[in-house]
């Protein structure tokens, strides 16, 4: 494993500010290909810092026992917005920039917007393929999915379905992607793979250990790993889901969000899935019910909501063909 | 006239009212004007409130000689939990409201907002947005133009300050609310002048003329006895930008060269160590150029943007007779 400071700027203060990468190179020869994960984008996401170091553990270890097996090229940015990552909050702080929305052509010279810049066009030399590690923000809690802008769709899917996520939501297109380090990375013809799992400030283990499964699956698909690690066990296929798959609910009214279900848990149509109360007064404003039959694939974890704020989603089952 | 355009419950107390300002007859030309994107940008909000005075005064005849010929409407505050902290952006969402747009109509509240403001303002023919520099950073007063034909360019002309300058095409400039605007048939300017969280009452008194100005010149107020002033203004495009950055991290003491033009090779500040004093580094203009951008907060990285020059082979004069 090579350790490598991707950029660096002196401070102030004293110590630098330092983004680091690690590279696992091919065991010999041309890589057949190059991947590139990166996360920590947003500083209150650590889902993907703990993925990157289970990546990082297993493919040190597999390169200490089997070097041959690397027949491509492995690079990890893991903590991509270390100002941000230490003070737990999602933008650079002393910009209040968000990184994820800098991607592509941004004018501007500010630090974060360099960075974003440099790491932008890092991953554009260095890989063939990326996936870059979202949480969720501090309000949802996600399964791991990975999502996929409806133009990119063909190219990203059979790679999706590779990784054994939960699900695979292909949705339409919006302006708020247009700034973002995949849509700009697919729109130069590098394949990458956004995942958005858990919830921010907070690591769920169980959902990183699918993770982590999928992407040393995603490896061996790809040719990069010769082999699959016999602990790697097998796990069934997303669900995919299209725009009109997917349903959501959102409150009616401002209040406190108390929920009944689970995130995973399969729900009927109409199902109580929660209350929104007000407190003060003491009375229920509003029993949630589920939008359709499915998986209950995004909760509401922050309690406080205001009317309209989105409280859930399913991914709808699919009605038999007739 | 004060208006409500949007009534929402809060989780937990008062519900969170936004109001808008109105004058004038309708059928005629219509301008909006937009403050309080971001929650420490005082110059706009102080700017509102004393247009929304005088326009009030015009309306109920103390201001002798005016007449208000078009619809005028001013949106003092609209990322009303940002103004509540102080901040630049509500905490709670860490969303900058000016990436926001256009927003949904029932969604988050911050999309809500924002959906509000463009129903409100899509049928006028001008909007006005009032801005300051970013955080840590000084603007000399100028307007920013997206797309400026020479039609945009003539109307910037009559708000009265001496420099244009062109906003960059990005892709994250199509979540602003200038570009929403500028795509649904405004002609948008954005008025920028000082910095956030400090109040400036010269600029205030310049940006407050130039609007009456804008006013009178495109037909929205009349004067019986005085005619309206066109002004002069060079205008820059993006390509005249010249970001000018740091070679040592430390303390950045800057000249007071703001709003001036200087030659290549000037001394536009120093930077000196935080823990010695000792100069580092003098920074100097790379170019001929008007100082449209400062910095303001001390603490610079190594490579930090310290101010913005508007190179002058790029300019043209847009003069009152032009």
């Amino acid at each position: 494993m090579n350790t490598q400071t991707l950029l660096s700027r002196a401070s102030p203060l004293g110590a630098p500010l330092n983004i680091v990468k690690q590279t696992f190179p091919a065991h010999q020869g041309k890589p057949v290909q190059r991947v590139s994960f990166v996360s920590g984008l947003h500083g209150d996401e650590f889902e993907g810092l703990y993925l990157c170091h289970r990546l990082i553990q297993a493919l040190r270890q597999i390169q200490e026992t089997q070097p041959e097996v690397f027949k491509g090229e492995v690079h990890i940015i893991p903590a991509a917005n270390p100002p941000a990552l230490n003070q737990g909050t999602r933008l650079w702080p002393f910009y209040g920039s968000d990184m994820n929305r800098m991607m592509g052509p941004h004018p501007g010279a500010s630090i974060p917007v360099q960075m974003s810049r440099e790491i932008f066009n890092h991953l554009k030399e260095c890989s063939d393929l990326v996936v870059d590690i979202h949480a969720s923000n501090l309000h949802l809690k996600e399964l791991p999915q990975i999502r996929i802008i409806e133009e990119f769709s063909e190219e990203l899917l059979p790679l999706a379905l590779q990784t054994h996520t939960d699900i695979v939501w292909i949705h339409p297109m919006a302006g708020v992607f247009e700034s973002t380090l995949g849509y700009n990375l697919n729109k130069l013809n590098i394949p990458t793979l956004v995942i958005e799992t858990g919830t921010g400030l907070r690591i769920e283990p169980g959902f990183v250990d699918r993770l982590f499964h999928g992407m040393i699956r995603l490896l061996h698909h790809q040719g990069i790993l010769a082999s699959l690690p016999s602990d790697i066990p097998s796990a069934p296929t997303p669900q995919v889901v299209y725009p009109r798959e997917v349903a959501q609910t959102s409150a009616k009214h401002s209040g406190l969000f108390v929920s009944q279900a689970s995130l995973g848990q399969r729900v009927g149509e109409d199902e109580i899935i929660g209350q929104v109360l007000d407190p003060v007064r003491g009375v229920v404003l509003e029993e949630v019910t589920a939008p359709g039959n499915g998986l209950l694939f995004t909760l509401r974890e922050q309690p406080a909501v205001h009317s309209g704020t989105l409280l859930a989603r399913v991914a709808l089952d699919r009605k038999p063909k007739s | 006239m004060k208006e409500e355009i949007l009534n929402i419950p809060t989780p937990f107390g008062e519900p969170l009212i936004l109001y808008k300002n109105r004058w004038g007859p309708e059928g005629g030309e219509s301008l909006s004007i937009v403050s309080g994107l971001q929650g420490d940008r005082l110059n706009g909000l102080m700017v509102a409130s004393r247009l929304s005075r005088f326009l009030n005064d015009v309306e109920s005849g103390k201001e002798t000689g005016y007449q208000i010929r078009g619809t005028i409407q001013i949106f003092p505050v609209v990322n009303y939990k940002a103004w509540e902290t102080g901040n630049p952006i509500w905490n709670f969402d860490s969303q900058d409201v000016d990436l926001t747009f256009p927003g949904t109509g029932v969604g988050e509240l911050t999309e809500t907002i924002c959906n509000t403001v463009i129903r409100h303002t899509a049928e006028s023919d001008y909007g006005i947005i009032l801005q300051t520099g970013e955080r840590h950073y000084e603007d000399a007063p100028h307007i920013k133009l997206i797309e400026p034909n020479r039609k945009r360019r003539n109307f910037a002309r009559s708000l009265g300050l001496p420099i244009g300058r062109e906003v960059a095409e990005s892709p994250s400039l199509v979540l602003s609310l200038a570009k929403q605007w500028d795509q649904i048939g405004l002609h948008p300017f954005i008025l920028s002048a000082g910095k956030p969280q400090i109040y400036h009452p010269q600029y205030s008194d310049l940006l407050l003329d130039g609007i009456i100005n804008f006013m009178r010149t495109n037909g929205l107020l009349s004067h019986n006895r005085e005619n309206s002033s066109q002004r002069e203004m060079a205008f820059f495009d993006a390509h005249s930008e010249c970001p000018v950055l740091t070679r040592q991290a430390g303390l950045f003491y800057p000249e007071p060269v703001n709003g001036t033009v200087v030659e290549k090779g000037s001394k536009l500040g120093e930077v000196r160590d935080l823990y010695e004093g000792a100069v580092l580094e003098e920074v100097h203009a790379p170019e001929k150029g008007y100082v449209v951008t400062l910095r303001e907060h001390p603490m610079v990285h190594e490579k930090e943007l310290v101010g913005i020059l508007l190179r002058e082979k790029n300019q043209r004069w847009f003069w009152p007779f032009g």
